[in-house]
């Protein structure tokens, strides 16, 4: 098992010993600072010494400010180094309106999912360009304020590389490792899911990338890939071990991705974005009809200003 | 209507088309929108006064003599439109500024030719006008006199002849009534005097053969019949000449005699009659003869009588006739004098008024030459369409803008559109995500730059219509032919 499977399975015991305690995990804020650049040791050893560590007794408004900082994990500046988009408003500006709206999305979300149940959604959209990576990204990051949420962004547009798009990965910039196609291309029958996925500066917040190693042919063998017995194994998995998974996808009207990663992928909702003053209302009932046409169960819609 | 399976199950759902006002669209738009109109209506304003330009040239003779018209110099050029002769002549050239410089000799030439006529014409139709008016006015004032003098002259003749002139000859006072009645009267006179000349000669004969009237005659024939009417014919005439001559009365004494007479003689006239009718002859006493005479014989001396005092009558109503023609004889060239000084009268009034009605016609005829135009201001473009229409396109542009954007748009703009579109939940709208320089970028935008564009693009409208009217109101061109009347003036 890799670690990265270690330290969730750490991070799981350890929510289950917070749920028990109903007390928060108040180790120091800094202290639980996860950095990019040496992740594995930021996830394995100095957050599991934290997490050893005995809590320290402190004041309680001081355990309360915590509380209500704590949730997001971030070291602002090694963040800034990395010169994030401005489009990752809920970090950039949390105290801002759009960052509110993002959380009143989570906010309702979390409402119709009262038993707190794993939930994997789709997102997409009926063309492209409507917003729907930056929709994902900044709910995933509303997502991981709450310190019970562990997040899980797919990166399903395996063709953004071909048309310019913006891509979880090219927004977040990670390091080229392997992906989602990795993932499904793979031979191995026994195949670690985990290994694929990576950390993000943000505590609980981890992302399945498409490729961004070497790139280049992914786009025309996508249906193929998508179609793989992987898929559905893989994203099982991956959905056992988080409390959301947000899979990106591309426009359902363009291409079939987002239908086979929501039907082939067991998803428990597809969620649209619409563009508001451009995307034209018969190519979202289009959309709309395409996908309960394939029994996918289209559960809700955001509306943006791209 | 849209036809969808799920699995087994077919559902049918019909939606209505969506209708967005244009109103909508405009007001979402309505900046830009303003920004195209101003935009068009500058370029128009602006390349307007580029545009050739065209200028009116003209001139007018205002002089309605179709004898003037006749006489003008006939021109070769188009240009010159000939109006009707009760307008005069009018020349409306319409030429942009280099073509009249082209032309410019030829223009002139013709035009100051046209000029020199028109000059040269009304001097002399000047002058002739006012010979004719001084000869007018001389013999309006002779006429005048003349007729002072006949109107004088009239009266004089109306205070001699008093009673005769003025009261016309059907007036019963006049002298050829008098003339005319004395003449019947006298004719009448001497009818009866033939008659009692007759009846006297028919007596004297009667008189010599004395015959007993025994034999029954009818009584036309009797004597005495015969005797007592003319005794009151002769009765009748006296009657008469009492009665409408003399004008007497009934009650006048001597009517009243001569009535009491008449009637006399009518029983005796009825007595004779049955006398007659029975056949028995006339008695002494019956025929009247008074004195001893047989009754002949005073029938024949009353007749005498009666012959003595109609010749009287004749006479003196001759010598009245006389006297009379010699009174009508003196009347008739005085009534020819008066009939001529009437007519000429007549004559001189009515010389007097056409005297007055030509000299207002002379005077009226040539009136005051108009003054050339000299076109300074462009015929075309001019200002006032320009800007109208510059405005009507810019508008027209415009709308057709806005239509076509609103039939190209079919996206959803509000909540609400969205809602009633799709039956789905509707988690939230999310706003425009900008950066921090993003929006403070928008925030200028929306604060200064938009009222900016919209200040702008209304100065620069602005700007462009005064650039336009400074450029055609104030054009400082010069045109060769600037046809200005010379040498002519009011003609009083």
């Amino acid at each position: 098992m890799s670690s990265i499977a270690e330290a969730l399975k750490r991070a799981e015991r350890e929510r289950e010993r917070m749920r028990a305690k109903e007390v928060p995990a108040t180790t120091g804020g800094l202290a639980e600072v996860v950095l990019w650049k040496n992740f594995v040791e930021a996830t394995v050893t100095p957050v599991a010494s934290a997490i050893q560590q005995t809590p320290v007794a402190q004041a309680p408004a001081v355990r309360t400010r915590q509380q209500a900082t704590e949730t997001i994990v971030e070291d602002y500046t090694s963040k800034h180094k990395l010169n994030l988009p401005a489009s990752l408003v809920v970090y950039h500006e949390r105290a801002g309106r759009v960052a509110e709206q993002y959380r009143r999305i989570r906010e309702r979300l979390m409402a119709e999912n009262a038993k707190r149940e794993p939930q994997m959604l789709v997102v997409t959209s009926a063309v492209a360009g409507e917003g729907k990576t930056t929709t994902v990204l900044n709910l995933g990051l509303s997502l991981v304020e709450i310190r019970a949420n562990r997040v899980l962004l797919i990166d399903g547009n395996l063709h953004a590389s071909r048309k310019g798009g913006a891509s979880l990965s090219g927004l977040l910039k990670l390091q080229t490792q392997p992906g989602l196609v990795e993932m499904l291309s793979s031979e191995e029958e026994q195949l670690e899911y985990f290994s694929f996925i990576q950390a993000t500066p943000w505590h609980h917040l981890y992302v399945l990338p498409t490729k961004v190693q070497g790139g280049g042919g992914t786009a025309e063998r996508a249906v193929e890939l998508l179609k793989s017995p992987k898929l559905h194994a893989g994203l099982r998995a991956l959905r056992s071990q988080f409390d959301w998974v947000l899979i990106d996808s591309p426009a359902a009207l363009d291409l079939p991705d987002a239908g086979i990663l929501g039907g082939g992928g067991g998803a428990d909702g597809i969620m649209m974005t619409v563009a508001l003053h451009r995307t034209p209302e018969e190519r979202v009932l289009r959309t709309l009809r395409l996908l309960r046409s394939m029994n996918l169960p289209v559960k809700s819609c955001i509306l943006t200003r791209p | 209507m849209t036809v969808s399976t799920s699995g087994t199950l077919l559902s049918l759902s019909a939606k209505t088309p969506r209708k967005r006002p244009l109103r909508r669209t405009i007001q979402r738009h309505v900046v830009r929108l303003f920004t195209v109109f101003s935009i068009i209506c500058s370029l128009i304003f602006l390349a307007v006064p580029f545009l050739e330009r065209r200028y009116e040239l003209s001139g007018s003779v205002a002089i309605s003599i179709p004898s003037f018209l006749a006489n003008l110099p006939q021109s070769t050029l188009a240009e010159f439109q000939q109006q009707p002769a009760s307008e005069g002549v009018r020349v409306v050239l319409q030429d942009s500024a280099a073509q009249f410089s082209a032309i410019a000799p030829t223009y002139n030439a013709a035009w100051t030719h046209l000029h020199h006529a028109a000059d040269q014409f009304a001097i002399m139709l000047n002058h002739r006008v006012e010979e004719q008016q001084r000869s007018l006015q001389s013999s309006a004032e002779r006429l005048a006199a003349s007729e002072q003098a006949i109107i004088k002259e009239i009266d004089a003749y109306r205070l001699t002849h008093h009673g005769m002139l003025g009261e016309g000859p059907n007036n019963p006072n006049s002298v050829q009534a008098q003339f005319d009645k004395i003449r019947g009267k006298l004719d009448d006179q001497r009818e009866r005097l033939q008659f009692v000349t007759g009846q006297i000669v028919r007596l004297r004969s009667l008189k010599a053969p004395v015959v007993s009237e025994t034999i029954a005659r009818p009584a036309e024939h009797d004597p005495e019949v015969m005797t007592i009417r003319a005794q009151m014919q002769l009765l009748d005439e006296q009657l008469a000449e009492q009665l409408g001559t003399m004008q007497r009365t009934e009650r006048h004494p001597y009517v009243v005699a001569l009535r009491a007479k008449e009637s006399e003689l009518k029983k005796k006239l009825e007595i004779a009659q049955e006398r007659v009718a029975a056949g028995r002859p006339p008695s002494d006493a019956a025929m009247g003869n008074v004195a001893g005479k047989s009754n002949v014989e005073l029938q024949l001396e009353i007749l005498l009588a009666d012959q003595e005092t109609l010749e009287a009558q004749v006479k003196r109503l001759t010598s009245q006739r006389d006297q009379l023609q010699k009174q009508v004889d003196e009347l008739l060239p005085i009534r020819r004098e008066f009939e001529k000084l009437t007519d000429q009268l007549a004559s001189v009034r009515k010389e007097r008024e056409t005297v007055k009605e030509r000299d207002v016609v002379k005077v009226g005829a040539v009136g005051v030459l108009g003054m050339g135009a000299d076109g300074t201001l462009p015929r075309f473009p001019r200002l006032i369409p320009t800007y109208v229409l510059g405005i009507a396109l810019a508008a027209g542009v415009t709308m057709l803008g806005a239509l076509v954007v609103h039939k190209r748009d079919h996206a959803m703009h509000t909540l609400q559109e969205v809602s009633a579109a799709i039956d789905l939940p509707i988690l939230g709208v999310i706003s425009d995500i900008r950066s921090p320089a993003q929006r403070q970028w928008h925030r200028l935008w929306r604060s200064f730059g938009r009222p900016g564009v919209v200040v702008v693009g209304a100065v620069m409208m602005l700007g462009s219509a005064v650039l336009c009217y400074y450029q055609l109101s104030n054009d400082e061109i010069s045109l060769e032919p600037r046809m200005v009347m010379r040498g002519l003036g009011k003609i009083a």
